[in-house]
Order: structure tokens, then sequence, then C-alpha cells
């Protein structure tokens, strides 16, 4: 069970590349969350998320072609699996659910 | 753009990368490095760019980059199970190795332990106060002219002359040792060495926990008095706590005091001691800010934090130049606290004080016996490699590779030194009265479970390990497989050379050890019978206090009448302590003083320790009282420039008293200790009564020791029921002396007798493997006619060398450090070529018999035995 359940931080990486779409590797990943969580990455954090949420079955991944950018070297690419998609659902519908009846917010 | 491509992060820290990351996700990873890195230069210095991306490659050693190891976890757990019960096979097969092995690994750490506890304890001295940092000692030196007399306590007025003087001295602590002091209470009248009269800051300075009483208050009044639970036990009996003892009195030197406060037992690692605190204000030299006149008081003053105690110094000794009249002046030292015990080397009175030098000593030692330990594992672990050899052959065929059989052989030596380890732990519980006795500390068995044992112990299973382990570890698996199967592997001798050298270091280790022990018994055997110049057998020494100073003339004329008693004198200080320049002297026509040792003596004073007069007389009751009489040691005639026989009769000063007389002269004696040589020495006369006279010697009878002893005692009784009798021997006295020297002593004599035995124990181990590995050629020699005597030379030859190599280096060594100690002595045996010759015939004789043993036995074996199975 333990193996299935999704971090906080792997979770935020899992919808990041849900938002790039189909060019999603480790730097843009850090990239995108680093602009909406205004605070500096360790790529070695996003490498462990991202390896951890393929192991999990979350992700998959594939290597792209040769780059000119990086010196020839080719990129990972991640893609959410219909696994990932449905933890981000589901996680999503509980927090709903809660935020709901949490007083003070949903009425203000 | 061009210039930006040209610019690439650094190479060492991708050749880190390309070294731990694993194949399948290095070409990924390091392009991601690559890109952030581009990024930067853009944003950042090239430098800063360039050190970002290391720190990257670093952060990014993380479980998901890093090689993953061949055998999956699993099969890991299983290897191991493998390896140790592979070990257990061959502990089990080869006793007498194992054993070796064990013992001699037990024993260096139990030694180690041992010492570890023993400097441990010495290091913490006096660092359990909360405010040891700021708290410092201000010995007092004086000088006058050219003569400098240090001392390690100071003056009642240099405390509150600090605090006047400097802010950042906070408070001022006096502490002085009255000596004896006669303790009286409603159940016992006894003696007390550590009463001591203490400032009321004694608390503040000091964490001393206070049972009962108020630690700010409790020695403000005059007469009153802080005592440890002990003496409360001691004198109130064991139910003293249900007495609530604050309050009521005790009768200290027939004064009363009052009971402020009950303190726990100093801890025994303080260099403070007491059993008691009476208030300085009661002396009268506690009022106003006391004087110049005699350095009797330990002094201690506290800063504020981060007050610089060099600079504190420099204020200081500005302070006190100009403070005395031309000719005579004072330094201060201040002495930090935790420094006093181990650093100072000062006699303070008022406890232990030991030396720095002792903790160095010790710890080498300590390492040095479980090298040694560590050696024999070396030595029989590479020597066995044959056995071991079709073994690694195999594993390698089977795949192993270099780095498993390097673990293999390390945790092989893991669990040997586990199994010492374990049996050492035993022991060290085992023998710790043994060790308290040894040391005169006294640890108690459950004050060893600490954090700083389980590390240290944690540590020497370690270092242990890999110390002994890491050598045959790498020898055993460097084997070459195809060498091993084609059978043509033989007992290397490449390695021998080393294993050589490792047995020469044990034995030179042993023999200077050997060596060290036998100089330190002559030495001490050197002074218990050198001729001191006076005799002090059967003299005994009875210490008696002020008030039974009045009946003195009664006490001395019942004792002379006691059957058994020869002769007896009052005097000042006993022969042996007489260590400080306590007068200044001059002669007649010379304006210079000059600083010398003074005793006075009683009418006696000369028979009862049979001084030898070599000129003019004895003290005498009948001439001119008012006129010193002096007996002078051949030092102070020198010294002066004296004619022994012309000269007597010559006028000297003393003090400022008036001119006295030189009556005689005596052969000079050794009335301090033979550290030093003898120095120039007055004795004047003085009758039984006079002030200072602290001690009555007594000459006995050799026959029935015993009994007139108990005369004596009986007498004194009589005449003072009220007063504790107490004597010691003279000879005793004097040996005390070298309590130090004769606790290195036994420490030598235990610690080479270890270090010699494992030493031995290996040499035992490797000659009955080169016999056992020889067996054959043993056997082919003895049927072609070898003696039995040519054999066991063969065999014994090489390790002969060996030691006898290990002594050339071993004996110069251990002159040097020798000659080193024995320059602390005045008076001190050579280190001769006898001690020299004997140790290294010792030495040899151990090995031969070592070694011998095993040659012997091969050299018996019928041919038969070893032949006829091929």
């Amino acid at each position: 069970m333990k193996a299935t359940e999704l971090g906080d931080f792997e979770e935020l990486v899992l919808m990041a590349i849900c938002v790039i779409g189909s060019q999603a590797y480790a730097v843009n990943v850090k990239a995108e969350l680093e602009n909406r969580l205004q605070k500096r990455i360790n790529i070695s954090a996003i490498h462990t998320a991202l390896y951890r949420l393929e192991d999990k079955g979350f992700l998959k991944s594939e290597i792209g072609g040769a780059t000119k950018e990086r010196g020839g070297r080719r990129k990972r690419f991640f893609t959410p699996t219909a696994a990932g998609k449905g933890a981000i659902a589901k996680l999503k519908a509980v927090r709903e659910g809660m935020y709901k009846l949490i007083p003070d917010i949903s009425n203000g | 753009m061009d210039k930006k491509e040209k610019l690439s992060p650094p190479k060492w820290a991708d050749t880190l990368l390309s070294w731990y990351c694993r194949n399948d996700r290095f070409e990924e990873i390091q392009g991601d490095l690559h890109e952030l890195f581009q990024e930067r230069i853009d944003e950042y210095s090239m430098r800063k760019a360039r050190l970002l991306y290391f720190w990257d490659v670093i952060r990014c050693f993380k479980s998901y980059a890093i090689k993953k190891r061949i055998h999956s976890s699993s099969s890991h757990i299983a290897m191991f199970k493998n390896y140790f019960l592979i070990a257990l096979r061959n502990l089990l097969r080869y006793k007498t190795y194992s054993v070796i092995n064990i013992f001699g690994l037990t024993l260096g750490i139990v030694c180690f332990t041992y010492i570890f506890l023993f400097v441990n304890h010495e290091l913490s001295f006096d660092k359990f106060h909360k405010n040891t940092e700021n708290v410092y000692t201000v010995p007092l030196t004086w000088h006058f002219g050219a003569t400098v007399l240090p001392t390690a306590r100071a003056t009642s007025r240099v405390g509150p002359l600090l605090e006047e003087s400097f802010p950042e001295v906070t408070s001022f602590l006096r502490i002085k040792n009255p000596g004896k002091t006669i303790v009286k209470s409603s159940l016992l009248i006894s003696q007390e060495h550590q009463i001591f009269y203490s400032d009321s800051s004694f608390f503040d300075l000091f964490t001393f926990p206070l049972l009962e009483g108020d630690p700010q208050t409790a020695l403000i009044e005059p007469n009153s008095v802080v005592i440890t639970s002990s003496l409360a036990q001691k004198y109130f009996g064991n139910d003293w706590q249900a007495l609530s003892l604050v309050g009521k009195t005790l009768n200290i030197e027939g004064i009363e005091y009052e009971i402020t406060g009950l303190v726990q037992e100093p801890p025994s690692n303080s260099h403070l001691q007491f059993t008691g605190l009476m208030s300085f204000s009661t002396l009268p030299e506690s009022k106003g800010g006391g004087d110049f006149s005699g350095s009797s008081y330990m002094t201690y003053i506290s800063t504020l934090g981060g007050v610089n105690s060099l600079t504190l110094d420099q204020k200081v000794d500005t302070l006190m130049a100009n403070m005395f009249e031309e000719g005579t002046s004072v330094t201060l030292d201040i002495t930090p606290l935790k420094d006093i015990y181990l650093e100072s080397g000062m006699e303070t009175g008022l406890g232990p004080i030991s030396d720095v030098k002792y903790i160095y000593i010790f710890s080498l030692i300590g390492l040095v016996i479980i090298l040694i330990a560590c050696i024999n594992y070396m030595n029989l672990s590479t020597s066995r490699s044959v056995e071991r050899a079709k073994e690694v052959g195999l594993r390698k065929v089977m795949g192993a590779l270099r780095r498993q059989l390097t673990t293999q052989f390390l945790s092989e030596s893991v669990l040997i030194t586990l199994m010492a380890l374990i049996l050492g732990i035993a022991c060290i519980f085992l023998l710790l009265p043994l060790f308290n006795q040894l040391t005169g500390k006294t640890f108690a068995a459950v004050s060893l479970l600490n954090s700083d044992l389980v590390l240290a112990l944690g540590l020497i299973w370690v270092s242990v390990s890999l110390l002994a382990g890491i050598y045959p570890a790498l020898i055993l698996s460097g084997f070459k497989v195809n060498n091993i199967l084609k059978g043509s592997f033989k007992f290397r001798t490449s390695g021998s050379w080393l294993r050589r050298s490792m047995v020469i270091v044990q034995f030179t280790i042993s023999a200077t050890l050997i060596v060290a022990t036998a100089v330190i018994h002559q030495q001490l055997n050197f002074i218990q019978n050198e001729n001191l110049g006076f005799d002090q057998d059967q003299v005994i020494a009875i210490p008696f206090s002020d008030d039974v100073k009045k009946g003195l003339t009664t006490l001395k004329n019942e004792l002379g009448n006691v059957d058994g008693v020869l002769n007896l004198a009052a005097t000042m200080q006993l022969p042996g302590r007489v260590q400080f320049e306590s007068t200044m002297a001059h002669k007649e026509g010379e304006e210079n003083r000059h600083l010398m040792r003074l005793i006075p003596g009683d009418l006696n004073y000369i028979n009862t320790l049979s001084l030898n007069l070599i000129a003019g007389e004895d003290f005498n009751d009948l001439r001119d009282k008012e006129k010193y009489q002096f007996i002078i040691n051949e030092q102070t005639a020198s010294f002066f420039g004296w004619d022994l026989k012309e000269d007597l009769g010559q006028p000297l000063k003393i003090w400022n008293s008036e001119w006295g007389t030189i009556i005689g002269v005596v052969k000079d004696f050794h009335f301090a200790s033979l550290h030093e040589e003898i120095k120039p020495l007055i004795m004047f006369y003085q009758p039984e009564e006079y002030f200072m006279h602290r001690n009555l010697m007594v000459k006995l009878k050799t026959s029935e020791l015993a009994k007139t002893i108990e005369a004596v005692e009986g007498t004194w009784k009589r005449l003072y029921p009220e007063k504790p009798f107490s004597y010691t021997f003279l000879d005793d006295y004097f040996g005390k002396l070298y309590s130090k020297e004769e606790k290195l002593s036994e420490m030598f004599t235990l610690f080479s007798v270890i270090a010699i035995f494992i030493g031995s124990l290996g040499l035992f181990g490797l000659a009955s493997y080169t016999a056992f590995q020889s067996s054959k050629e043993i056997g082919v020699r003895k049927a072609l006619g070898a003696t039995v005597s040519s054999i066991t030379f063969l065999l014994s030859v090489d390790f002969t060398k060996q030691v006898i190599i290990s002594l050339l280096f071993s004996l110069p060594l251990a002159y040097f450090l020798m000659d080193n100690w024995l320059q602390s002595f005045a008076y001190h045996v050579e280190v001769g070529w006898g001690v020299m010759f004997f140790s290294a015939l010792l030495v040899l004789f151990i090995s031969w018999v070592t070694v011998g043993y095993k040659s012997v036995r091969a050299a018996l074996t019928n041919p038969v035995e070893t032949l006829r199975n091929e």
C-alpha cells in the first residue's frame, strides 16, 4: 500500500509534468516548480521524485533523441500514466471535500 | 555563443559523477546538470557556476543515481552468513592460532581500556565546576635578589588586592590548610587533615552541591563550618541524617564551630579534597585586606567571562612591580583552574597533584600494547595464507571479486575482535579492584558504563578490526587464481620481510619496556638503599599540636624513661620534607643575605638522627640561652668559605635576630628527596617548647619494637587522654617521597610483562607454523641423519636474528629514554651495561624458550610420522 502513496513533493512534481505535457523532463520540471513555488529547488530533489514516481507506476518515461543544447546528451521524458492521473484526481477530491468543511475559509 | 559553448563544467566534477553514477542514468543526469550549468553562466560568474555545478554533483549522490551492487541484498546477507561460518570453522580448526589471536587481543584491549579510563579520569580534573573556565589560581613567587622562590600559594593580601584593582576580577577566594586539626564531638575525638579555612566565596567559585544549608551565607560568620557527609557520619554516627546537623556545633581545635552546611563529598577528580571548611573570618588575618607576610593561602580568583588570562597576567605584573623595597619583589602566575592538577606541578597541599608526563607515557604504552596484539593477528593470518589459498582460489573461480574477498577477511577480523572485546569487557569488570589498587583510583563498576567508555570500546573494535585485518585481507584477496590452482603456490616469501619487520617492531617495544622497568627498579633500589647520612630506621615521629606543647617537657621526660626508647628530640619538619629555603642568613662582614634551609632542633636532635658530627660539638642547653647555637652542614660551610676546624665559633645571623655562633658541622645528609642535591642547611637549637616544633622524633631500640611503641602510646594516653595518638616511621615517611616513582615502577613492570607476553604469543604462533610447514623437510633431514640440535638450530636461527635486530634498536632507544628520566634525580644510577646486557639476555631467553619449545618438538618427531602420508 505504502509504495503507491503519493508524497507531498511527489504530487507537485506529478502535477508539473501534467502541466508541461509531452516534453517534460527534469530541468523544465524544476523550472516550472521554482516558478510556481517561488523558491529554489535542487535538481537532485526533482530526480529523486521522478525516479520514485516511475518506480511507483505513476509515471512512464522514454529516452528522447540527441539534443543540441546539452552537448548531444539525450533527455529522459516523463509522461503520467493512468494511475498517476487517477492519483492526482483522487487527492484533489479528498482535499476539496475537506476544504469545504473548514468554516473560516469556505465562507470567506 | 561560440565562447559560451567552450565554457564547460569542471572536468573533475564530471569524473566524480561518472565514478558513482549508474550507467543507465548517467547520460540523462549529466545532461540535466550541464543544461543547468549553461543556464547559470548567463546568470552568474563562471566561477560560481562551476562551483554550483560541483555542488549539484555532490547533491546528486543519492540512491537513484548510485551504481547498484552486483548482488542483491538477500544474497548479500547469505554471503555474510557464509563468511562467518567459514571464519568460525577456521577458528575451531586452528585452535592454537585462534587462542593466541583472541587472547592477545583481549589482553591488549583490557590494557588499553584501563589506560583509557585512567587517562580520561586524569583529564577530567576540575572540569565539573560550572565556572571552570573563569577561575584561576594565583601562585606567588618571591624574588630576593637573584634567588627565586616559587610557591603554590599567595599571601592573604593578594586576593583582596586583585579584586580591588581589576574590575574584571569578580571575586577572590583564599583557602588555608591548618594542617592537622583535632575534632571533637560527643561521640569521638580524632585528627583530621582535610579541614581547611575558606572564604565565603567558596561556593561561588566552585560547584560542590550542598545537601543542607545556604551556599551564599554558610561561610560568612566566624566560627562556622561546612562538613561533608563522611565527616558527619564519622563524628555523629550512622544516623547523622536524622539529626538535622545544621545549627549544631562541632569542636575543632578547642573552639566551638556552628555547622552551617552539609556538602557532598568532593568528587575524586577534584584537586581540592576536603572533609570540612571553616569560615575564613574566624582567622585573625581576615580582618582588613590581609597583608604580605607568609604565603600560606591558596588563592583563587574568578573573572568575568571572556577575560584573556595573558592580558590579566601582564596587568598583574605591572601592579606588583614596585610594590616592595629594593631587592625583593613578587610575581603572580595566573593559572587556570583546570591546569592545576596536571600542568602546574604545584604542591597545593589541598589534594592530589599529578603530572601530564604520565598521561603521555601511559597513553603511549596503551597504544603500543594494542599494536603488538594487532601485529600478532596480522602475522599469524598472513603466514597461514597457504591454508586459505585454496579457498580463495575456489571463491575466485566461482566469480568472487577481490572486493568481496577483502570484505570476507575483514569480517573475520571483525568477528575475532568482537570475541576479544566481549572477553575483554568481562575481564575489565572482573579485574577492576586490582586496577583500582594499582592506580590508587576508585572506579566503581557502575560508573564505567558511561557513554565515553562505550564510545571508546566501539572505536577500539573498529580500529583494531581494521588495523589487524586490512593487511591480511589485502594480501589474501590478492592471490592469483592460476597460481593457486596449478598447485605451484607455496609459502610466499615476498610478504615475509614485512612479517619479520613486524616481529622486530614487537620485540623492540617489549625490550624497551623491559629495560625501562629494570632501570626504574634499579633506581628505586638505589634510592632506598642509599646512605642518607642519617639513621632513619627505628625512628618514629609523633606529631603534636600546640596545646600539647605546654606539657612537652613532662612528655619528654616520661618517654625518656620508657624501656626501649634510646633518644628523642622535638623538631619542626621531618627530614625528607625540608624542601624550602625558609630563612635569610648572612655571615659577619657581608651585606649579602642568602636564602637557606633551616631546621629548628631540640637538644638531642643530632643523636636521635645519628647525624655524623665531623667538627665542633652538639647543642648544649648550658650555653647562653639568648644566643643562637648553629650546627651547619658541609655545604653551608663551603658556601660561606669556612674551614671546618678553624672557623668554628664564627658568628652567623638568621632572620633579623641577634648574631649566633656556629658550634658544629655535620656531614652532609639527605634532608630532602634524592631528586635534589644536598643544599646548604642550618640547624639551630631550640628547646622543646619552641613555638615552631611540630614533631617529636623518638629513636627506638631494635628489639621489641611493637612493645615499645605500645608503651609510648600508653604514656601519651596517660598524659593526654583527650588527644589522639599517631605516629609514622621515619623511613616510611621518607619512602613516601617516591610514591610516584613506585607507582610508575609497578605500572611498568605490569605493562612490560604484558607486552613481552603478547609478543611471545605471536612468536610462538609463528614458530609453530614454521615447524608445521617444514615438517616434511625436517622428516627428510632426519632420515638423512640430521641431529635434533641441528634441526632446532635451523628452526630458531631466523627468529633469533629478528630478536637480535630488535635489540639493536631497542637498547639505544631505552638508553636514551631512561637516561632522560634519571636526570630528574640529583642522585641516580647510570644506565649501565649490566642492565642492558641482562635485559637483552632475558628477551633472548624468552624468545628461545618460546621458539625452542616448538622447534625441539618438531625436531624430535619421528620422520615416519611426517613422511608416510604423501
